[in-house]
């Protein structure tokens, strides 16, 4: 196993994206095929309730994937969960972070994720079960 | 939930190339992430067989999403995709509830995941 000892309570270095800005939301639109207007239109956001455009769900998710692959590259991402806790707006602030939570082997360990905006509230939070090269 | 007739799927190399890239994956990374299936879920197709479970001009929000890996995708092999829907009424909004299994073609599972989705009805 390369890399540093694993320890319950270890934090992986966070994850800062300054501002996600429509630009960046619509290259991701176009490349995951998530053209819901939600995420691309102020006036189809406010339709649905929002108080404008949303930054896509599955684009957080993918930061976690993102943490988690930076973090440890030999390492195997076995499940990944999520829950989307509250919208984020295009143009905000995300920090994306983790904590090994539990040990369940000599080469494997359970995190626990969390996403947040620039006030420091949670958006999604989650799970992911990684295992490590021998 | 209803189970839907298997969808044969084909990973681009290009697909999976945009998609690391939008999600901002370190240059030549070429593994197909473990999210990738959610862009599958896109496809024309897919998308079609997905809707008739909506209400007219929903609008969904992500709720909850997992995926379990049990082995890498690979682009450019086939796979085959059963999904499993239902919308559930509970609470104030729906929720569609979609399945998903990912199978090579020896039908080996490589691949579940869930997602539930809050349906917004447009006033």
């Amino acid at each position: 196993m390369s890399g540093p000892r694993l320890q319950i309570g270890d934090s992986l270095e966070s994850l800062v994206l300054h501002a996600i800005g429509e630009d960046r939301v619509e290259r991701y639109a176009a490349a995951s095929g998530d053209e819901n207007p939600i995420h691309l239109s102020k006036t189809a956001a406010e339709a649905a309730g929002l108080p404008g455009p949303i930054v896509h769900g599955m684009f957080i998710m993918g930061q976690f994937e993102r943490l988690l692959r930076a973090w440890r590259p030999d390492g195997r991402i076995e499940s990944l969960s999520t829950r989307f806790l509250q919208p984020l707006a295009v143009g905000e602030f995300l920090e994306v972070g983790a904590r090994i939570v539990s040990l369940p082997s000599e080469n494997s360990c359970r995190l626990r994720l969390s996403a947040r905006n620039s006030a420091g509230q949670v958006v999604a939070m989650g799970e992911a079960a990684v295992t490590l090269e021998r | 939930l209803t189970e839907l007739a298997p969808f044969e799927v084909t990973i681009a190399q290009s697909e999976v190339e945009d998609f690391s890239a939008a999600l901002g994956f370190a240059q030549g990374e070429t593994e197909v992430p473990m999210v990738f299936p959610i862009r599958l879920l896109t496809r024309p197709e897919i998308a079609a067989a997905i809707r008739v479970f909506m209400p007219r001009g929903a609008v969904l929000v992500h709720h909850s999403q997992s995926f379990t890996s049990h082995s890498t995708l690979r682009v450019n092999e086939a796979y085959r995709l059963v999904l499993a829907i239902d919308l559930v009424e509970e609470g104030r909004h729906p929720r569609l509830v979609i399945s998903g299994k990912i199978t090579g073609e020896d039908r080996r599972l490589l691949q579940e995941f869930a997602a539930t989705l809050v349906v917004l009805r447009q006033p």
